[in-house]
């Protein structure tokens, strides 16, 4: 498990690296699958075809039931990973897009029990009035979120995860 | 219709009486015979008519022997099941492959509480307390049960998600 969330964050590094460079050297950047590019918003943001676009980031909402460390692996396999939420509006559109009752993986976890919680790219979670942790956090505990709240559940149950990655 | 020419005629008065007599009981024999096969029919008609158009109400839906109730709301599982004892059920007790499968085809990919739980280091039991005899996996290391078409899968009762109540129908 620990190896294992070292080679995710590791991973997702290197996203990250790779977007920072300047863009006529990237060409991951081109949605590799299909070209189509579908979702055309106000600042010519673009996303790959079938995710949706909100605020310059690109989301895809799974709907097979995996381990938050699968669903991870499938978000990297997209050049994504699981949401790190930033802003209440980022919150709120993936709780609006969810639909009632399926809880979906975000990029937040916490390794041992009563630590602190943390996002993938390594930022503390700090909780607030509209973004509140209902559930223990015991040994591997992993967040999901819902249509209503956000839980810390055992990383090895099984959920839909949700994929997020930047919009070009 | 009765000839007193067939006896012996020592009782002439006697003979045809009886005849006839018999005659109408083999009438009302018949009548009731028939009367009978009616009656009889009739029972095996709402017998074979009750079971489907009766004994699920409302939103409830009938499969075999027993009544679903599949959520639009969703709840933490100890509210759905609150939820399920207020309508006179339980969340879903399965028993049969069947029923399984149907249930999973229903849910489709929304999870959904059943009633299988279980305290830390103890077996998974149904919520009548009946120990949960694994026919079934299901994953994880949680302790309260949820389906959807993927599986059964336990999670820490948290979560907001749909949920499947079940009553024996009778």
């Amino acid at each position: 498990m620990e190896n294992e969330d070292g080679y995710m964050v590791l991973d997702y590094r290197n996203i990250l690296k790779s977007r920072q460079r300047p863009k006529g050297t990237d060409k991951r950047m081109d949605f590799s699958q299909k070209v189509n590019i579908s979702r055309l918003a106000g600042n010519n943001y673009l996303c790959p075809k079938d995710w949706l676009l909100n605020q310059e980031k690109c989301y895809k909402f799974s709907i097979s039931s995996k381990t938050w460390n699968e669903s991870q692996h499938d978000c990297a396999n997209l050049q994504a990973h699981l949401p790190v939420i930033q802003t209440l509006n980022e919150l709120e559109f993936i709780q609006e897009t969810l639909k009632p009752g399926n809880p979906g993986w975000i990029g937040l976890h916490s390794t041992s029990p009563g630590k602190q919680w943390m996002w993938i790219n390594k930022q503390l979670f700090v909780e607030q009035n509209d973004f509140l942790m209902i559930g223990p956090t015991d040994h591997e505990s992993c967040a999901v979120v819902t249509g209503k709240q956000v839980y810390s559940e055992d990383c090895n149950s099984k959920f839909n995860g949700i994929c997020q990655r930047d919009a070009v | 219709m009765v000839t007193p020419e067939q006896h012996d005629g020592r009782h002439d008065n006697w003979k045809p009486r009886t005849i006839c007599k018999l005659e109408k009981c083999w009438m009302l024999y018949l009548c009731m015979c028939i009367i009978l096969l009616i009656v009889v029919i009739l029972v095996i008609a709402v017998f074979f008519k009750c079971p489907k158009t009766v004994e699920c109400s409302g939103e409830w839906i009938g499969v075999r022997r027993k009544c679903f109730y599949f959520s639009s709301d969703t709840k933490n599982w100890t509210a759905s099941e609150q939820f399920c004892l207020s309508q006179g059920s339980e969340l879903a007790h399965i028993d049969t492959q069947e029923d399984m499968e149907f249930l999973r085809r229903h849910a489709g990919t929304f999870m959904h509480w059943i009633g299988l739980n279980r305290k830390q280091g103890e077996s998974w039991k149904w919520t009548n307390g009946t120990i949960f005899n694994p026919w079934f996996e299901i994953s994880g290391n949680g302790s309260f049960a949820f389906l959807n078409a993927d599986g059964v899968h336990s999670s820490r009762g948290f979560i907001d998600i749909k949920w499947i109540c079940s009553k024996p129908q009778f």
